[in-house]
């Protein structure tokens, strides 16, 4: 992915806008949907400015056929992307579980908003978990986490990028605080963004399968259908070799691949997935491990508490999934303590706990969910009332 | 129109320009109950496109779950075994990609009209140019048989012990009020018409339906006193109207128990992914 800033505009933008353009400079040309709220911006976005790219924006009957519209488009060559939130999110597990184990590029990009069900349209991070686990069967999901506007380019761009490479769905996971925030941001000319691309075969058609690659980890060469290659596209259990060669036999060897396979090729990138930023870590003794909405008041909360002479840090994650434990780990090594700002009742803490449990360094939740930002004084409360002030 | 010899290929030499059979030394078998109307289905398909003479790899066949589901496996063109219902959806998105791909989807009764009815009248309703093969025998066949939107009143399955007591749907009509463009009906014993039929609609310019009766003798014909798939052929032969045919028809395919094949409906309409590009041209020229 380069990031060269040749012609570089500033512009104000919605976080829902910023996610649209991301995927646009990233090269998405199909996006079917469903319009919800807070996610509708993305939606209209796309309706606006893909016919005129020569791209199909499309709005289906619900967002489970938005999904399997993409992954007709994606079997076809496009790049695409949908986007929804809360109840929608619910619906498009389906598809992302057939993308999953059909390994076919997306990506979807889910702006949360309370649940469960219908719940409300105001913001939340109530599906953090639900991005790894939404789906049934064994598999390892990739999110992402915009905490501004622009990351919210980045983090799309970055999606498109991770989806087509692995050949799988790949989540962002936005919310209606950061995807209703209108901030200004510095885009890049899009013929700069450039990133890789799926990976081709390079055998010839006779010889080519759908799922065929050497080891578990490796991301099998995928061709568009109608390019001449014949492709057999398997939402079911399926093996490297037989499927797409009249493979009708199943046996659990095959099982045993697939299963590991969906899981290898993204654990075994997981340090180039990794993306997430420290602020003042090295020497904290207090650690504030935040990612989306959270982010700009466990720096806010910081600055203050450093003001104060205490030595805090704060690191931001934008990789929620797979879970950057490494990262974790080692900018919490000093920490006598360590906070985990949530806008939910406390799911990723659980992570931060996971890996940090063996260490003995307390992990303490702070949880809303009243609809409203994480205000720093709802961190600075904690962090006083933790050092005993 | 079809030469000749395009229609009497012998088995052997159709197999051999579109079938990717099992591989029988490697254990491969067909998935299918020995006897089942699927057989009939599929080499109607390959009958049909052998006779359109289209380049196989731009041909996609989508299948959902159920009997058939495997069915586009044994095919030389590319196939995307989805989840259940999904197949128009998915076409939709093929067609939307690459207007030049030609989309069959194989689908049944319960994947089409009960899981996958919204995206079934949906992609009718926009005329958009796929073909959706329904296989209907009458219930859910793969899961053990049971009952389903077009099981008739009175059949028995293992969720209808008792006999169905729900209305079924029937799958021509309700594509037809939802702007299917080509509709037409056969079944397992019709084996040349179901051809003639896929061939047409396959040919058709916009949303194509051929539901085929299939007999399902293993599990509804058990249950339902028809264990042998000739009986299913016979009651198929004797009790199928053919639409439009002079002497009666209109009354006779009124009678309890007849139904009518062939052409149901036919009209020339847009087709959805011209209009889509059409309007977005206008979009693209304004900006
Ligand atoms: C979401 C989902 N629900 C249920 C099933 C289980 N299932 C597999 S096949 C099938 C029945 C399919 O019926 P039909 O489409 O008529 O096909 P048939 O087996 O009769 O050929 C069902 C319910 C499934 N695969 N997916
Ligand atoms: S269960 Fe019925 S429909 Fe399925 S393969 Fe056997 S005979 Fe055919
Ligand atoms: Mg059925």
């Amino acid at each position: 992915m380069s990031n060269k800033h040749a012609q570089s505009r500033r512009v104000l933008l919605l976080g829902n806008e910023a996610c649209a353009e991301g995927a646009i400079a990233a090269g998405v040309r199909f996006y079917a949907g469903y319009p919800i709220t807070p996610a509708t911006e993305i939606f209209e976005r796309f309706a606006y400015r893909l016919p005129a790219l020569g791209g199909v924006c499309v709005q289906m009957e619900d967002e489970c056929g938005s999904m399997h519209a993409l992954l007709g488009a994606a079997a076809a060559g496009q790049r695409v992307a949908t986007a929804t939130s809360g109840p929608g999110f619910n619906l498009v597990q389906e598809g992302i579980a057939s993308l999953a184990s059909a390994e076919l590029p997306a990506v979807i990009i889910n702006v949360q908003r309370i649940g469960p069900s219908t719940g409300s349209i105001h913001g939340a991070q109530m599906d953090v978990m639900q991005a790894q686990w939404g789906f049934n069967g064994n598999h390892q999901t990739i999110a992402l986490a915009p905490s501004s506007v622009s990351e919210c380019f980045w983090t799309t761009v970055r999606a498109v990028e991770l989806a087509e490479t692995l050949r799988m769905p790949v989540l962002v996971m936005s919310e209606m605080h950061v995807g209703l925030m209108r901030q200004a941001v510095e885009l890049p000319d899009y013929d700069e963004v450039r990133i890789e691309g799926r990976p081709r075969p390079t055998c010839a058609p006779s010889d080519y399968r759908t799922y065929l690659c050497k080891r578990l980890e490796d991301v099998p060469p995928l061709a568009d259908i109608g390019s001449g290659y014949r492709n057999v596209f398997q939402v079911t259990t399926h093996g490297s070799e037989t499927a797409g060669g009249g493979g009708m036999v199943w046996d659990y060897k095959e099982a045993d691949w697939h299963l590991r396979h969906l899981a290898a090729k993204v654990l075994h990138r997981r340090h180039e997935i990794e993306w997430v930023e420290p602020f003042a870590t090295e020497d904290a003794e207090v650690v504030i491990v935040a990612y989306g909405s959270c982010v700009s008041a466990a720096l806010a909360a910081m600055k203050a508490a450093r003001q104060d002479g205490r030595r805090v840090g704060v690191l931001k994650l934008v990789s929620l999934w797979p879970f950057p434990e490494d990262a974790v780990r080692r900018h919490a090594a000093k920490a006598e303590l360590v906070l985990v700002p949530e806008l939910n009742l406390g799911q990723m803490v659980r992570e931060v706990e996971r890996v940090l449990g063996p260490s003995g360094i307390p992990v303490h939740p702070i949880n809303r969910v009243d609809s409203y930002y994480m205000w720093p004084d709802d961190i600075l409360g904690v962090l006083n009332a933790m050092a005993g002030r | 129109m079809t030469s000749a010899r395009r229609m009497a290929i012998p088995m052997v030499e159709l197999a051999k320009a579109t079938a990717r059979l099992p591989d029988a030394q490697a254990g491969e078998t067909f998935r299918y109950c020995p006897g089942c109307g699927l057989g009939i289905v599929q080499s109607a398909l390959a009958r049909a496109l052998y006779r359109l003479e289209i380049d196989l790899s731009t041909v996609v066949t989508v299948g959902g779950s159920g009997c058939y589901g495997i069915m586009g496996e044994y095919f030389q063109s590319n196939h995307i075994h989805g989840s259940h219902g999904r197949a128009p959806a998915v076409g939709v998105g093929l067609k939307l990609a690459n207007p030049k791909l030609t989309v069959i989807t194989i689908q049944g009764d319960g994947d089409a009209l009960a899981i996958g009815a919204s995206h079934f009248i949906h992609a009718a309703r926009r005329n958009v140019d796929i073909t959706v093969l329904i296989c209907n025998n009458f219930g859910y066949a793969n899961t053990g048989g049971q009952y389903g939107p077009s099981t008739p009143l009175g059949g028995v399955t293992e969720t209808s012990p008792a006999g169905c007591f729900e209305y079924p749907f029937d799958a021509c009509q309700l594509a037809i009020g939802a702007g299917a463009t080509f509709v037409a009906r056969s079944t397992s014993y019709h084996a040349i018409h179901m051809t003639n039929m896929l061939e047409r609609a396959i040919r058709h310019k916009g949303f194509s339906v051929v539901e085929v009766l299939q007999h399902c003798h293993v599990l509804y014909g058990k249950r339902n006193g028809m264990p042998e798939a000739t009986q299913w052929l016979t009651l198929f032969k004797e009790n199928s109207v053919r639409a439009g045919a002079p002497g009666g028809a209109e009354a006779r395919r009124a009678e309890p128990g007849k139904w009518e094949i062939g052409v149901l409906h036919q009209e020339e309409k847009p087709e959805f992914v011209e209009m889509y590009f059409a309007t977005a041209a206008k979009l693209a020229g304004n900006r």
